[in-house]
């Protein structure tokens, strides 16, 4: 049996290893908090962390980016938003088909079997995009849909159909057969089953995915940066571009990590309740 | 209500065949229960009767109208499942709603004669005041009176009932067993109902129909399969404790008639040879006697009974569960008699005409 | 071999109480269940007395040494797992010695304590089988073998059999009944299984919500229960309970339940009833299901009026579940009898054999 010491020394371990990472996690946030609100002077100079004491809250990016750069944010901030909202409910309204297909049913294309073709398709996944995007730049071009919005949807839903239907297919893999086969019995076709059982309970893995996709769209850079041009720049490019001027603005740069923050924050808290509970499937013990 | 019939119905999971060729009809009205052990092909049945599962071979009518390429939802049948299958993301009352609210029956059903029904059904299962609850918040036997609901609101053609009270506690059981045959009476349903317990079966059947891999072994009422088991399987699996089995054979002595095991000799009429000896050439063959079916006594009161060492006592209540150990097999004596103890030596014997024989080498039932 | 016995034991997780101020012995070679519903502390006891949780107060002796604060390996007990738990890797033999090799047994005194408990529980002829070659029944056994060559102090068991067929549970119970006789270890089983625990018990100790109800030979806890709930525990099919008001009639006492049902008492009963000066006249009679007769006509003795609710019929016995209005009974009859649902019957309630409880507290009252 451990004695009181070898706990009191277990305790203070954890505690350290438990705090130390959180200041390594949450330091880079503090860090462009405080940048947001300093003067060019302090940035270049210092460093400093603490504002009143090290250093004198200024506000100058703030001032920047309701004026002069008010168009270019509010543009790029709804460009952002529309992407992301838009082509994660596309990406989670079809994977939840393909995924659920191949959950349940059996296919055979030659020798290909269910789990074949999951892995093909997040084999598409398997690259760092670069590879892809060339071509896909060629693609756009031939269709007209450089720089557009429908392109940019397009593009993310690209990017999140497979990681989508890989994760969903889990899910809907583990929800026992027999709950269908009761709403058969009940009374209820395939497609009410899906959407009267199926879905409602599956609400906790789509949400998850849906929060997912959209992290994944709103911080995507690569492919904004190659696709788009002006009309269709997002949040990622922005900020980017705010380094490739003469001398990279880390205050304006942090001011728009802070606003980037707020949508999937947002977010967060709305899904939360979905993603906190899952559900049991209470069979027999 | 209506009446089933399976017509040479197998079914077939790649090289396994889950039931194989099976036939039998449900009466109108009848408590229709298929006993088995696990893997015997009793939810296959089930499933298949309900249209979840197609039928590999054979046909199964509901009411004389043939239903292989219906599905479930165009039966009318209710099913309850083993796993209970609710539907985690609706309460109670929405998961015994969900029948009567399903859009094939839309507008068969007002709100206020659903919550009416529902009410009725929960008051009988005793989960009226759970209504409200999500199924996660339930205990296994509350789930499982749940699933009953759900079969039990409505009032279809057939009722399938998929092993529902195995995972309830016995005190539970015990007082579901009878409402539930009461409800199935005073309303005339049909219902089919699988169970892997002998003594459910015993109790609910009106007729009993068991099977083992998949096989159909023996048809009929509680009696008949309690009393003339067609074969050694049967007659094992059914009654408690289980029949006792022991090699036996035909001897003549002193120019009468006995049979003689290890346990017990007993003196026969020429009627019993003769019939056991007609149907099978050797004189060898398996005797089986039920454990309340034998006596004991401390003295040897007729000239054929025989001695054996007591193996264990078990109290049972009222009652002792002796057993007795020869050579590899036990044999049960059921009795009132509680002063014997391991080690004990007493006189075994039986009545001829409570003897079961089957066939030594298949088993099955030889008159 | 050892006595074991828990003073004053509590166990707390959380606010939960699991066990309750236990004070409990296991004498030297007894057998001793402890029976109850799930959550009602059984296995958390077991647990505390093989060390798998340490108990929040109270004292655990096994033998005459004091194992509260014992690791599970120091105290001398074996444990056996519903779950057989043997190594699919090594044969029969090599799972059974496995025990004794890591306490560095010598290899000859390892074969003769294999071989030893393998002959008493019949499975010396399959020591050279890989665990999957085995049957159910086999599997138990090797399982238990394996916690009886180390020779414990203590046996302890938590449902092992609870999981098998009926044939072959029916079996096992025989069986380690005897290897107990054999052996002469001391045991505790745990168990939910009331038929389990009254089959193979020297004592049991029901137990219900982390409190010990009474402490027993089997016969005592069938005949003589000291509450309620150990009345419906054990016992199948369950007791049957009616409220009862005590009357006096012309200077004898009746059982009344509402006006609609009278039952006379025995003399004896009338006696102690009314010794006991109770502060209510209201009791809960106890009867079971095998004290109670039935008849198609009325008599003397048969006059209680009834209907028949519904039947079961479990092959050799025959129970009737009896209504008077909204009062049900549970009667257990010999299958011979025939009735119809809802026939008129008379009862015959056997008087010596009715329980009187304190409809209140639960408690036995004579």
């Amino acid at each position: 049996m451990p004695s009181a010491r070898i706990k009191y020394l277990s305790l203070v371990i954890r505690i350290l290893l438990i705090g130390s990472w959180i200041l390594f996690a949450l330091f880079p946030i503090y860090w462009m908090v405080i940048t947001a609100f300093k003067a060019p002077k302090d940035i270049y100079g210092g460093p400093f962390y603490f504002p009143k004491i090290d250093f004198e809250v200024a506000v100058l990016s703030w001032n920047w980016l309701f004026t002069e750069g008010r168009d270019t944010l509010i543009s790029a901030l709804i460009n952002s938003i529309v992407f992301a909202t838009l082509s994660s409910l596309f990406v989670v309204g079809i994977a939840s088909f393909s995924a659920y297909g191949l959950a349940r049913f059996r296919y055979r294309y030659g020798k290909l079997r269910n789990n074949d073709l999951l892995f093909l398709i997040l084999s598409q996944r398997m690259m760092p995009p670069i590879v892809a995007i060339f071509g896909l730049f060629l693609i756009y071009k031939f269709l007209g849909l450089l720089d557009s919005r429908p392109g940019m949807v397009l593009l993310y839903m690209w990017f999140n159909l497979p990681l989508a239907v890989f994760l969903l297919r889990d899910f809907f893999a583990g929800i026992p057969l027999e709950i269908e086969q009761a709403a058969a019995v009940d009374g209820y076709t395939k497609m009410q089953q899906l959407f009267k059982f199926i879905f409602p309970m599956a609400k906790p893995a789509l949400a998850a995915t849906y929060m997912l996709c959209f992290i994944f769209a709103w911080n995507e850079f690569l492919g904004a940066l190659i696709i788009t041009f002006e009309r269709a720049q997002t949040l990622p490019v922005l900020i980017a571009g705010m380094i490739s001027q003469m001398e990279p603005m880390w205050w304006i740069i942090s001011a728009l990590g802070i606003i980037s923050i707020i949508p999937p924050a947002i977010l967060a808290i709305f899904l939360d309740k979905y993603l906190a509970r899952g559900l049991l499937f209470g069979g027999p013990r | 209500m209506a009446e089933v019939h399976l017509e040479n119905v197998s079914k077939t999971y790649g090289k396994v065949d889950a039931v194989k060729n099976l036939s039998i009809d449900c009466q109108d009205g009848e408590f229709f229960v298929i006993l088995g052990p696990t893997g015997a092909g009793k939810t296959t049945t089930l499933k298949m009767i309900s249209g979840i599962e197609k039928v590999s071979r054979g046909s199964i009518y509901i009411d004389n109208k043939i239903m292989n390429n219906l599905s479930p939802q165009e039966r009318d049948v209710a099913m309850v499942f083993e796993t209970y299958a609710l539907y985690p993301h609706l309460p109670v009352f929405e998961n015994i709603a969900s029948p009567l609210k399903a859009p094939i029956r839309r507008g068969k059903f007002s709100s206020k004669k659903i919550r009416d029904r529902i009410h009725e059904v929960a008051r009988m299962l005793e989960i009226e005041d759970l209504l409200n609850r999500m199924p996660d918040q339930l205990s296994g036997g509350q789930r499982q009176r749940v699933g009953l609901g759900r079969a039990l609101v409505r009032e279809p053609a057939v009722f399938l009932m998929d092993e529902p009270i195995a995972h309830l506690d016995a005190k539970l059981r015990d007082f579901l067993r009878p409402e539930l045959r009461r409800w199935q009476k005073d309303h005339g349903f049909t219902i089919i109902y699988t169970t892997h317990d002998h003594l459910e079966a015993l109790s609910m059947g009106d007729r009993i129909a068991i099977l083992k891999s998949g096989e159909l072994q023996q048809l009929g009422s509680p009696s008949e399969i309690y009393n003339h088991p067609v074969n050694e399987f049967v007659a094992l699996n059914v009654g408690f404790p289980p029949m006792n089995i022991l090699q036996g054979c035909f001897m003549i002595k002193e120019y009468k008639m006995l049979i003689e095991t290890e346990a017990f000799r007993v003196r026969v009429n020429n009627e019993v040879a003769k019939k056991v000896a007609k149907e099978k050439e050797s004189v060898k063959v398996k005797i089986g006697v039920r454990a309340h079916d034998v006596q004991l006594s401390t003295t040897k009161l007729q000239p054929y009974s025989s001695k054996a060492e007591v193996y264990v006592v078990e109290p049972m209540g009222l009652e002792r569960v002796v057993i007795f150990k020869f050579g590899e097999q036990f044999f049960s004596v059921l009795t009132r008699d509680i002063g014997l103890e391991p080690g004990d030596v007493v006189w075994l014997e039986t009545k001829p005409e409570k003897l079961h024989f089957f066939d030594k080498r298949t088993g099955s039932r030889l008159m | 071999m050892a006595e074991v016995s828990l003073r004053n034991v509590c166990k707390s997780f959380g606010k939960v109480q699991a066990v309750k101020n236990l004070t409990l012995s296991c004498k030297d070679r007894e057998f001793l269940a402890l029976l109850g519903p799930s959550g009602c502390g059984k296995t958390t006891t077991l647990r505390m007395i093989v060390g798998l949780e340490v108990s929040s107060k109270g004292a655990i002796y096994i033998g005459d040494r004091l194992v509260n604060h014992l690791e599970p390996q120091q105290r001398d007990v074996a444990m056996v797992f519903e779950t057989y738990g043997l190594y699919p890797h090594f044969t029969v033999y090599e799972n059974m010695a496995y025990p004794l090799k890591i306490r560095k047994v010598s290899s000859e005194e390892r074969q003769k304590r294999v071989r030893r408990i393998a002959r008493i529980l019949r499975i010396d002829d399959v020591l050279n089988r890989m665990p999957r070659q085995l049957s159910g029944g086999q599997k138990q056994r090797v399982g238990l073998g394996r916690a009886l060559v180390r020779e414990p102090a203590v046996t302890l068991m938590d449902e092992p059999i609870s999981h098998l067929d009926a044939k072959l549970r029916h079996e096992m119970r025989g069986e380690l009944k005897r290897i107990h006789r054999e052996l002469g270890n001391t045991t505790i089983y745990v168990t939910h299984d009331q038929l389990e625990a009254v089959a193979l018990a020297d004592r049991i100790a029901v137990m219900r919500l982390g409190e010990l109800q009474q402490l027993g030979h089997p016969d005592e806890i069938y005949s003589q229960p000291v509450n309620e709930f150990v009345a419906a525990f054990v016992g199948a099919p369950p007791i049957n309970f009616i409220d009862c008001q005590v009357k006096s009639d012309k200077g004898r006492l009746f059982l009344r339940h509402d006006d609609f049902i009278k039952i006379p008492l025995a003399d004896q009963q009338q006696e102690r009833l009314s010794k006991l000066s109770l502060q209510t006249n209201e009791v809960r009679l106890g009867i079971r299901p095998q004290d109670i007769d039935i008849s198609s006509h009325e008599d003397r003795s048969h006059c209680v009026q009834a209907s028949i609710y519904i039947t079961e019929l479990f092959g050799d016995r025959l129970v009737v579940t009896a209504k008077i209005r909204e009062v049900r009974f549970k009667i257990e009859m010999s299958p011979d009898l025939t009735v119809r649902i809802d026939q008129p019957i008379w009862l015959n309630f056997d008087k010596s054999k009715f329980h009187f409880f304190d409809p209140r507290t639960g408690l036995r009252i004579i």
